[in-house]
């Protein structure tokens, strides 16, 4: 089949596109996908984690998948962050200073990411950070991808990538996996058919998870704030629903089509030249 | 001889071979370390020395569930945190206040869930 992947922007629309290509493939098995970008006029570098995240469980049906009508700067960009390395293009020798480079991890590699945290995030355009708030900061990074690891119920891994848009001063990071999606456990976590949108929102209250006989609870806490006093933003979309927080009120909107997994996007302004700090309670400050 | 007013310590980077608390399955093996010494009657002295970085994930395991094994009141008495980062001491708070939430109510988060259904209704 050949599907037309539309604009794959880090919104709404993005992972409505991705996910209509879930769709629309989902019956494909043991057979071929033309995934063609001739309708594409703009794709967001960091959302090539999602996509892959989509593009995994197609091929994990025995499925081929060949890409194509890209344009040669819609190549390059892909080619650059390591994305089209996997389907078998050369993986670059140079990252550029603007890329946070696309790349599959294991479930096991979660020491693997920390580092992959702490040679790449330098130098893309993040605020000042007290050595405290750095460390909480990559905590909440790393909570992410834990969170992907543990509860998706996946041995297809986590998908991670980065890009820095200096002119657009914007840093987006995107942590995807093609698990269950959040909204299936909580309604398997209560054995009851629970909507998407209601079951990310419950999943969303510090303190609430789905593991069963062992208290847990992942808090997006710092990153909430941080976004908030950065004028960042933070997205979610997992199953057939999609949260928004940052650049305007709080938004919990029913998917079209249900995106295929869990994808996490943190949109950092790098135009905020103020330090960060927190204190004990978890409450960021500017310093 | 060992003095048993004295308590035990617990080296985590010991237990878990590496400057990294992000595993659960590592927390896992730490709460049993930490729970035979506390079942032993000996206080514990839990030592994140030389640990960089820690996730809710693995205080949940090694500490939280602690709460579930043996009565709050005693974990609180017997169980001392060390050496943790500051910047980890909030997630551990956290995580203590979480986990003893869980167990002293642990149909709260069913009821919770029903509340926000019966809010979209």
């Amino acid at each position: 089949m050949i599907h037309r992947l539309n604009n794959v922007r880090s919104d709404l629309l993005g992972y409505g596109s991705l996910a209509l290509l879930a769709a629309e493939s989902e019956e494909l098995r043991n057979s071929q996908l033309e995934l063609s970008f001739v309708s594409v006029s703009w794709f967001d570098a960091n959302m090539s984690a999602a996509l892959a995240a989509v593009l995994a469980r197609i091929l994990d049906r025995y499925n081929t998948l060949s890409i194509v009508d890209l344009s040669e700067a819609q190549r390059s960009i892909l080619e650059r962050n390591g994305f089209m390395s996997n389907f078998g293009y050369a993986a670059p020798s140079t990252w550029g200073s603007t890329i946070v480079p696309h790349r599959r991890f294991e479930r096991s590699q979660a020491t693997e990411f920390y580092e992959y945290l702490e040679e790449y995030l330098p130098g893309k355009g993040l605020p000042e950070m007290t050595n405290d708030f750095s460390l909480r900061f990559q905590q909440s990074l790393g909570e992410i991808f834990i969170n992907a690891q543990i509860h998706s119920q996946s041995e297809l891994g986590v998908f991670v990538c980065g890009q820095f848009f200096p002119t657009k001063q914007r840093l987006d990071i995107t942590i995807a996996d093609a698990g269950v999606g959040i909204p299936r456990k909580v309604s398997e976590r209560f054995n009851r058919n629970v909507p998407a949108v209601a079951a990310l929102r419950w999943a969303l209250v510090e303190g609430n998870t789905t593991k069963q006989g062992t208290p847990g609870g992942v808090g997006l806490k710092l990153l909430c704030q941080f976004v908030a006093q950065n004028r960042g933003k933070l997205q979610i979309a997992s199953g057939g629903a999609f949260w928004e927080f940052g650049g305007g009120p709080e938004r919990f909107v029913s998917l079209s089509d249900p995106f295929p997994g869990t994808a996490v996007t943190l949109e950092v302004n790098t135009a905020d030249t103020n330090p960060y700090d927190s204190d004990d309670e978890d409450n960021v400050r500017k310093a | 001889m060992n003095d048993v007013s004295e308590p035990v310590q617990i080296r985590v980077d010991a237990v878990i071979g590496g400057p990294r608390a992000i595993d659960a399955a590592d927390g896992a093996k730490v709460y049993e370390e930490v729970l035979a010494a506390l079942r032993g009657g000996r206080k514990v002295r839990l030592s994140f020395d030389g640990i960089r970085m820690v996730i809710t994930a693995f205080l949940n395991e090694c500490v939280g569930k602690l709460y579930g094994a043996l009565p709050s009141e005693r974990v609180d008495e017997m169980l001392e945190v060390t050496d943790l980062l500051p910047a980890f001491q909030a997630s551990l708070e956290k995580s203590i206040e979480w986990s003893k939430a869980y167990y002293a109510d642990p149909e709260r988060m069913e009821r919770a869930l029903r509340e926000e259904l019966d809010d979209e209704e």
